[in-house]
């Protein structure tokens, strides 16, 4: 029985959670079922990244489950996952079957799971061997047991919406070709795993360029009745295993289903994606100091003349009362409707207005996220001939669509471009980028700035660079052309927070700093020196005075004027600083002994004085 | 140098021709009136009407007095230059239309010598830090007076360029009624032209009546740097830059709650949000501050971190603007883009910081390449890894960067999708290929120089028609709420006007494309074509004159009310019960009941009177009757007891009460859904017990939920 709750708000003003997944409600459960035989216990050959290099077939699994463990914390903390090994010596289920070790039972990560799994990658002859082991030989049994184990977790779920996913990681190309009855059995159990909604993925533990073959998991694979116009995961399966927490980590969801509008009498059926969304730390909830337990709030809206509590408020005042003030204008009273009608005045959808180049697209038409569209053949049969042959036209053509965009009921109309993209395939069989269009948000001019003919911004003289200088400037970016990877790095702040709250939810000490990949590479630099000098001497002459200047021959802080000496050398830091008073000296004065001391002077002041303990620490040690 | 002061002068064509479109121009000026009073209070505007039928200006007062008095005539000085206040508004809410020779050379002659008296009386506005403006709208339909041999023109024009002045012309380029007024706009435009090549100047051409609404934006903005510092292209050179905003999202000013139960005139009205946190395990006991700790979610777990230790938590780099490198364009697709755009331009103070700027910019162009930065805008703030790429000034402007957001690694989901090849069954044929380049060919928004729709020149109608309200409002306090306006139509629909092949080529492609739309899909296409008034049969001869323009822009062009052309995704308070019934159809029976029954509660809770009553009662209806066949008696009978809970606090549940049971909606009981747990009997009593004379106490409504959202409209529906 649905609970009906007559005070939730419905929040439908999505329109800020474009690029975040509209429908983020829905829970994942993913299952790993990992062979543990000795063979997946060999170290993994062939040509293999780096980081999987002197590793064996069970703890680069590890590692992907690991990786996924740590991606969903970011993304989706609610999912759940689980990790059975199957063909293990120890037996550990629910179902006492022997050979099937359930590591780690379905539960939303944390870092003790994330830990337990390290431990488990990190010492394997310490931990898996003693405490899991593998089973001498193989048997049929093993790979049908843990299916079965697999299918009673998923089984036990009380949420029907969930989705479910089941991530086979093995080398054996055929776990039941002893016995037909076994494999029947075997395909059985896979069969109804699939008919209660479950995705079955197989990642084999193989050399890349050596031959799997697929005949028993392939019949395991098959989807009974797959949508065509779902993707296929056949091509991608042996390969990327390193990319397989990325692309895995996110279900692939809609952020919403529309109609295109060619004209009045013509739709096509879409669907739109979130490619990217930007990652944000985790938020904080307030807990209650005693217990560490997690508080109930409740809001309450108080008239601030009467003191009421009020539960409807059905008027709204424009400008709000700081900016009426100013603006000498009389305040607006208006009801709830009326500014919902203001905002929102059109039904959901796409509307093509007309067609413009490729080259009309500006690169500060720019705002948000794109949405990637793909047709929805199921929703409204004929939608995919018409959207490909727009696609093919357009992308021929090098044009994209204008169109009008309603994302939902509550969302105000936008202008978009439907700039199409083309299906691009690594020589691995890879798919790099799917067939579609990406939807940009244009900007209104409203949204766009001038700051480039505003004379108090740029002045109003334009010097040109001669063909000499512009010349040496190519000669400098071909020196420096970086691989595109350079483009996938970590976030450093993203990952400093996560690294940091893993550590204390372990109790373990706070690691210094995270790797920042962001960093130039000094090196690459130093190796292009002659070509940023030739551009450098081109511009700012070769005695470079002016603001050619190069940083570091200028001190790169003003000498601390006397009378602000005279100040910080008048206050006994030391002493301040171990009798833990520090903090009862004001920020400015803080900064004065930063400022004598040439330290930088950013931050508040927690930081200033932790700044200035470390370097009277350091002073001492030397 | 924050710019507080800016200087405008309006000048709006009221002649004849103009008459249609007075309308329009009010709208928008009242607009940017507004604009400047809830953004810039303290910019000056000044008011000047020409072609009116009186005349009211310094410089024909003065030719008047030394004897020549038909001197710039039919031009009134409406409203000196000040900050605008409410009088502003009240005139451009009466303009009267004018039937004077309306001559644009004399108005922006009395604009700009009123200007250089200002600019003398009060040397403080004479500053070159404080923009001026002098902003033209008309249609140009009437021979301005010409006299090349006339040097006062040149000279006023010479003295304008020297306070650098801009001039923004509007010109309303609709076919006129006349041919001979068609062949003075271009002479117009050429003396215009003439006139003002020695100055700043724009020109912006309106295709229709309705685009003078968009003549303004919804808020200007003073430049000022974000960050200034180095551009590091290595160890061994930097420039030094300025990074300023170039796009950003423009949202309405916020609305904030107000209170009418307090009675005092010196009642504020405010509405105070108050928190309150209490312990799980005691719902009594309420934590003060100094009991609670903040704590950060690490998956499952609640890492507790006190507020002294969050420090530790940030990544703390310092500030700066690094080069990584360069890739080639296609290495950083378009779409790659991840938010709103910044601009990189050289420090203005320095120019070989400009030179080199220029020779960065210029080399990517000729490359083809982008460069690839680290910008830390604020120290211990966010890293950004951003894709540079050139605008180039070409002599009007500076060679700059604009640097986009890419994304980093935790942003980025790669999902596949099915490779269109793989489906031999939805290739398109060559006819279908053929229709779908024709449908290309006649929807060109881009021909010669012309670009419709361009969007540095589109404003956001939303945004536009939210203030146009608002400023109506403040004028007369009862206007209503705009109906879908023209201005939306305008942008948000094909302008079928201006390409007239379109219609053909998108009646060929829905040939080409057989698409069965479901019975009600097709009803609900079909209603909102009615309402759009467009008629498929008037083929090929879509209107370009200006009145029948101004006759499709009159009436909504959809329907606000009609239902949605796509499937409900939601029950919405437009067709309540058809929602509910689509979602019950597609499956989605939670989304349907639970949307049901909060929208009984909100159209009872927001009718204005009983206006919403019956619609109320009408989902009340398909709820009891939804519930019975769905065996979720509870839901109603809950939906019941909620209404009867709020007599108290909302009247107008207790008057919808009255509607309740005059229709005899009682409890669901078990008589006619097995699973209801209230006997017939109860139903019966629990209803008498409600009679509408009756208060029962119930309980207590709950609290409003706690709100993070500060923008008004997220609690919209």
């Amino acid at each position: 029985m649905d609970v009906y709750d007559p005070t939730a708000v419905e929040n439908e003003d999505e329109e800020d959670t474009f690029g975040r997944e509209g429908h983020e409600q829905l829970q994942e459960y993913i299952i790993f079922l990992v062979e543990a035989s000795p063979s997946m216990q060999q170290p993994a050959c062939g040509d293999l990244p780096q980081e999987y290099k002197g590793k064996t077939w069970l703890q680069i699994a590890l590692m992907t489950f690991e990786g996924f463990l740590r991606a969903r914390i970011i993304s989706n903390a609610n999912d759940q996952l689980a990790i059975v090994f199957y063909g293990t010596r120890e037996s550990h289920n629910a179902h006492d079957f022997s050979n099937i070790y359930t590591f780690q039972d379905l539960d939303s990560p944390d870092a003790t799971r994330i830990r337990c799994v390290q431990d488990l990658i990190g010492n394997p002859e310490r931990d898996f061997t003693v405490q899991i082991g593998g089973c001498q030989e193989r048997k049929p049994d093993h790979f049908k047991d843990g299916l079965f184990t697999v299918a009673a977790m998923l089984a036990n779920l009380k949420t029907k919406t969930a989705a479910k996913s089941m991530y086979i990681m093995t080398n054996d190309p055929n776990p039941a070709s002893s016995s037909s009855s076994l494999r029947q059995q075997a395909m059985q159990r896979a069969h109804e795993l699939k008919e209660a909604g479950t995705l079955i993925d197989l990642y084999p533990m193989t050399p890349p360029d050596e031959d799997f073959d697929m005949a028993f998991w392939s019949k395991v694979l098959e989807q009974p009745d797959a949508d065509p116009w779902e993707d296929d995961n056949n091509v991608e399966r042996l390969q990327n295993l390193q990319s397989l927490t990325r692309s895995k980590a996110f279900r692939k969801r809609t952020i919403c289903s529309l109609r295109w509008h060619l004209g009045s009498e013509l739709q096509i059926a879409v669907q739109l994606y979130a490619m990217i969304m930007p990652a944000t730390t985790s938020k904080s909830v307030w807990l209650e100091a005693e217990n560490n337990q997690p508080l109930v709030h409740s809001t309450a809206q108080v008239c601030n003349d009467t003191g009421d509590i009020l539960t409807d408020i059905s008027k709204y005042r424009f400008p709000k009362p700081d900016v009426a003030e100013k603006s000498r204008l009389p305040p607006v009273l208006l009801d709830a409707d009326t500014l919902k009608q203001l905002k929102f005045c059109m039904s959901p959808g796409l509307r093509l207005l007309g067609f413009k180049p490729v080259t009309a697209l500006e690169a500060y038409h720019q705002l948000r996220p794109p949405a990637f569209v793909y047709p929805d053949e199921r929703s409204l049969p004929g939608s995919a001939v018409a959207f490909i042959a727009l696609h093919a036209r357009l992308l021929a053509r090098k044009m994209f669509a204008l169109c009008s965009f309603v994302r939902s009921r509550v969302a105000e109309p936008r202008l978009a471009a439907l700039l199409p993209q083309e299906e691009e395939i690594d020589d691995a069989g890879c798919q790099l980028s799917p067939p579609g269009f990406n939807l940009l948000y244009l900007p209104f001019a409203d949204d766009l700035r001038h700051p480039e003919t505003d004379p108090s911004f740029t002045g109003t003289s334009y010097p040109q660079a001669s063909q000499i200088q512009i010349s040496k400037a190519a000669a400098m970016i071909h020196a420096l052309k970086l691989d595109s990877d350079v483009l996938a790095v970590n976030n450093p702040r993203i990952q400093r927070h996560f690294q940091v709250l893993e550590a204390l939810a372990l109790d373990e000490p706070v690691p210094e700093q995270v790797l920042d990949e962001t960093m130039p590479d000094e090196e690459g630099q130093e190796s292009i020196r002659p070509q940023v000098l030739a551009f450098r001497d081109s511009v700012y002459g070769p005695d470079h005075d002016e603001v050619g200047k190069i940083a570091a021959r200028t001190p790169k802080r003003k000498a601390p004027e006397p009378e602000n000496a005279a100040a910080v050398a008048s206050r006994d830091w030391k002493a301040l600083a171990q009798s833990g008073k520090l903090s009862t000296l004001k920020v400015p004065d803080l900064k004065e002994y930063l400022e004598a001391h040439s330290l930088p002077k950013s931050g508040n002041k927690t930081a200033i004085i932790e700044r200035i303990e470390n370097h009277l620490a350091n002073q001492d040690a030397q | 140098m924050a710019r507080n002061k800016e200087v405008s002068l309006l000048l709006l064509d009221v002649g004849p021709s103009m008459h249609s479109s007075l309308e329009y121009a009010e709208k928008a000026l009242s607009g940017y009136i507004h604009a400047k009073m809830l953004n810039k209070p303290s910019h000056e505007v000044a008011l000047i009407y020409f072609g009116t039928s009186d005349t009211s200006n310094q410089l024909n007062t003065e030719m008047a007095a030394s004897g020549d008095d038909d001197q710039y005539q039919f031009i009134t000085y409406d409203q000196e230059l000040r900050p605008p206040d409410m009088s502003f508004m009240t005139s451009l809410s009466s303009i009267a239309p004018g039937d004077g020779k309306p001559d644009f050379i004399d108005a922006l002659t009395v604009a700009a010598d009123s200007l250089f008296r200002t600019l003398a009386d009060r040397p403080i506005l004479d500053k070159a830090n404080i923009a001026k403006r002098i902003i033209l709208i008309s249609d140009f339909a009437t021979p301005a007076k010409d006299d090349p041999g006339d040097d006062f023109v040149p000279t006023l024009m010479e003295k304008l360029a020297e306070k650098d002045v801009v001039l923004e012309v509007n010109c309303l380029d609709t076919a006129l009624q006349e041919s001979t007024q068609n062949h003075s706009r271009d002479a117009n435009l050429q003396v215009l032209h003439r006139v003002l090549s020695a100055v700043r100047h724009t020109v912006k051409r309106l295709r229709s009546e309705t685009e003078i609404l968009g003549v303004f934006k919804a808020k200007e903005y003073s430049h000022t740097a974000y960050f200034t510092g180095e551009f590091r292209l290595s160890n061994a050179m930097h420039i030094k830059v300025k990074v300023c905003k170039k796009s950003s999202q423009e949202r309405p000013l916020a609305v904030s709650k107000y209170s009418d139960r307090g009675h005092a005139p010196n009642s504020s009205h405010a509405i105070l949000t108050d928190t309150e946190y209490k312990s799980s395990t005691d719902p009594d006991k309420i934590v003060p501050a100094e009991n609670r700790v903040k704590a950060y979610k690490y998956g499952k777990q609640n890492v507790p971190l006190p507020a002294q230790d969050e420090g530790i938590l940030k990544f703390s780099p310092d500030k700066g603007l690094w080069l990584l490198g360069f890739v080639e364009t296609q290495q950083v697709p378009r779409h790659t883009f991840m938010k709103d755009v910044w601009l990189v331009a050289a420090d203005k103070t320095t120019e070989k910081s400009l030179v080199a700027m220029s020779a960065l910019s210029r080399a990517l162009q000729a490359r083809n390449t982008v460069a690839i930065v680290r910008f830390v805008p604020r120290a211990s703030g966010a890293v950004v890894m951003g894709a540079c790429t050139p605008l180039l000034g070409n002599g009007r402007q500076p060679d700059c960067l604009l640097l986009n957001h890419l994304p980093f690694f935790e942003d980025m989901r790669s999902f596949t999708f099915a490779s269109f090849a793989s489906r031999p069954e939805a290739q398109p044929t060559p006819a279908q290929l053929s229709a779908t380049d024709d449908l290309i060919d006649s929807m060109q928004l881009v021909q010669g120089d012309e670009e419709q729709l361009k969007p540095d020149e589109t404003v956001n109608p939303t945004l536009n028609r939210f203030y146009a309200f608002m400023a109506a409002r403040v004028v007369d306090p009862n206007a209503a709420a705009p109906e879908l306006d023209p201005l939306t139509s305008r942008i948000m629909l094909p302008h079928l006007d201006t390409l007239p092949r379109a219609r053909a080529a998108l009646a060929a492609a829905k040939e080409a494309f057989p698409i069965k739309l479901s019975a009600a899909e097709k009803a609900a296409a079909d209603a909102e074509n009615r309402d759009q008034g467009d008629e498929p049969a008037e083929n090929g001869q879509a209107g370009t004159s200006g009145q029948e323009e101004e006759k499709k822009d009159e009436g909504p062009r959809f329907n606000l009310d009609a239902a949605p052309t796509t499937q409900a995704e939601t029950v919405g308070s437009s067709s309540p019960v058809e929602d509910f019934e689509s979602l019950v159809q597609q499956g989605r029976p939670d989304i349907a009941f639970n949307g049901l029954a909060r929208i009984i509660e909100t159209l009872v809770a927001r009718s204005l009177g009983d206006r919403s009553f019956g619609k109320a009662l009408s989902c009340l209806q398909a709820l009891r009757q939804g519930c019975i066949q769905h065996s979720r008696p509870q839901l109603f009978n809950d939906t019941l007891t909620l209404l009867t809970s709020k007599w108290d606090s909302q009247p107008n549940c207790k008057a919808f009460w009255i509607k309740v049971h005059d229709a005899s909606l009682q409890q669901i009981s078990s008589q006619e859904e097995t699973s209801s747990p209230v006997s017939p009997r109860e139903a019966e009593a629990w209803f008498k017990s409600h009679a509408p004379e009756q208060k029962v106490e119930e309980e207590q409504p709950k609290p409003e939920p706690m709100e993070e959202d500060q923008d008004e409209f997220a609690d919209m529906d």
